[in-house]
């Protein structure tokens, strides 16, 4: 028999409807608390759902603390696999410890040109100190679109050794077919701490 | 298939909750891609937006004009329809080309300063090239608008725009974000977006929520 979770959303509401509560839905939340190499996000596995159902999807991760010095928190959208090819830009904001200073700029060592790798969303990310870790949020545009490519925003925090960083970028998935899953790893050792939720947004 | 009561005291939870949420739909607009038109001229947004809210949010999803083109966003008063409103602005943007012959900051976007005009605060999309974005690229992001109601202060925005954009016959991805004001005191009542020279929307969908407050 259907609980009342399992239906809770089993409405349609038209382009036209207004009134309809509950904007983000949340879908799933993924809290790590023993190591893991990645966390994936899959259509219809874990009660995941990341088709055209939603236009627009969010992802949140707070304090995601990794087992290396400083790897790269890295986002892997995909059709089926997680190597879709990607085009992004990225900027940063750093602020140094000890004097204070702040500089902002281009990071065009974390963009892609094209690639098949995961994006950089968060740099250098310490381990040293229990408290470090990095923070931030991902959204995705018109994922179930099969006729478009797709894209993607996104804004983080790292703490770092040494200093503070924001990285701001976003990008295009030059893919047709519809993004069914994605994977969030470091570029080097395993995600020690850390939780990931996914939100539909009712459109 | 179970009805409400059957289940009405059937509560399971789970471990992670969903579908409490601070946003409201108030009014979406959509147009297919895949209908064969040309699409349509403007997305206005002409009733619910009053003091039931302090902010509202704007989500855009891929957004493709139909020709060369550069999204932008007015607003107006009352029932007015001439989308005239004084508006300044400023946009940050950042590029990366495909063939990756170029990555950097500026140029495109805004500003926009005591401007009667429109605020252009997406990439300017599609190009005469044969590249896959030509038809495929599209923008997405949001906009939020302040205090819309108010009748003391002028009215604030904030956006943050991505995806696809063209140079000639190659593509770029493009970052856009800006911010800006309408200045007006008179409470601001109706929001358009189109493209600012001309084109029609040829795809996307907008949808306006309030946010509680």
């Amino acid at each position: 028999m259907a609980n009342y979770k399992d239906i809770k959303y089993n409405f349609t509401a038209s382009d036209d409807a207004s009134g309809v509560g509950g904007g983000w839905i949340l879908l799933k939340t993924q809290t790590i608390t023993s190591a893991v190499a990645a966390v994936d996000f899959i259509h219809g596995t874990g009660g995941v759902v990341l088709d055209n159902t939603y236009e627009s999807y969010l992802i949140v991760f707070c304090n995601v603390h990794p087992a290396n010095q400083k790897p790269e928190l890295l986002f892997h959208p995909g059709d089926g696999d997680f190597t879709d090819s990607k085009l992004s830009v990225q900027w940063i904001t750093r602020m140094t410890y000890g004097d204070g200073s702040v500089t902002v700029g281009v990071d065009d060592s974390n963009d892609l040109t094209n690639g098949t790798g995961g994006q950089p969303i968060c740099i250098n990310v310490g381990n040293g100190n229990s408290t470090d870790s990095c923070s931030g949020q991902v959204y995705m545009h018109g994922c179930g679109e099969t006729d478009q490519w797709k894209t993607y925003i996104y804004d983080t925090i790292s703490v770092t050794p040494d200093e503070m960083e924001s990285c701001h970028g976003g990008g295009n998935i030059q893919q047709t077919g519809a993004i069914d899953r994605f994977r969030i790893d470091f570029s080097a050792g395993n995600i020690e701490v850390g939780s990931f939720s996914l939100y539909g947004m009712v459109d | 298939m179970a009805d409400y009561k059957d289940i009405k005291y059937n509560v399971d939870y789970g471990d992670a909750v969903g579908g409490a949420g601070g946003l409201t739909k108030i009014a979406s607009n959509h147009q297919a891609t895949t209908d064969g038109d040309d699409g349509t001229d403007v997305m206005d947004f002409t009733s619910g937006i009053d003091s039931t809210y302090d902010v509202y949010l704007f989500e855009l999803n891929g957004m493709i004009p139909h020709g060369t083109d550069q999204l932008s966003i007015q607003a107006d008063i009352g029932t007015a329809t001439s989308y005239a409103q004084t508006n300044t602005s400023m946009v940050n943007t950042w590029y990366h080309a495909a063939d990756d012959s170029e990555v950097g900051h500026g140029g495109h976007g805004g500003p926009t300063d005591n401007d009667t005009g429109r605020f252009k605060f997406a990439p300017p999309q599609k190009g005469s090239g044969s590249d896959d974005f030509n038809g495929r690229g599209a923008v997405g992001g949001y906009v939020y608008l302040f205090n819309p109601s108010s009748t003391v202060f002028e009215k604030h925005f904030i956006m943050k725009m991505g995806g696809t954009a063209n140079s000639g016959g190659d593509h770029y991805t493009e970052l856009y974000e800006g911010a800006g004001y309408f200045q007006q005191t008179a409470a601001i009542t109706r929001i358009r977006f189109k493209y600012n020279g001309g084109s029609k929307i040829d795809g996307g969908r907008i949808t306006m929520y309030g946010i509680s407050k």
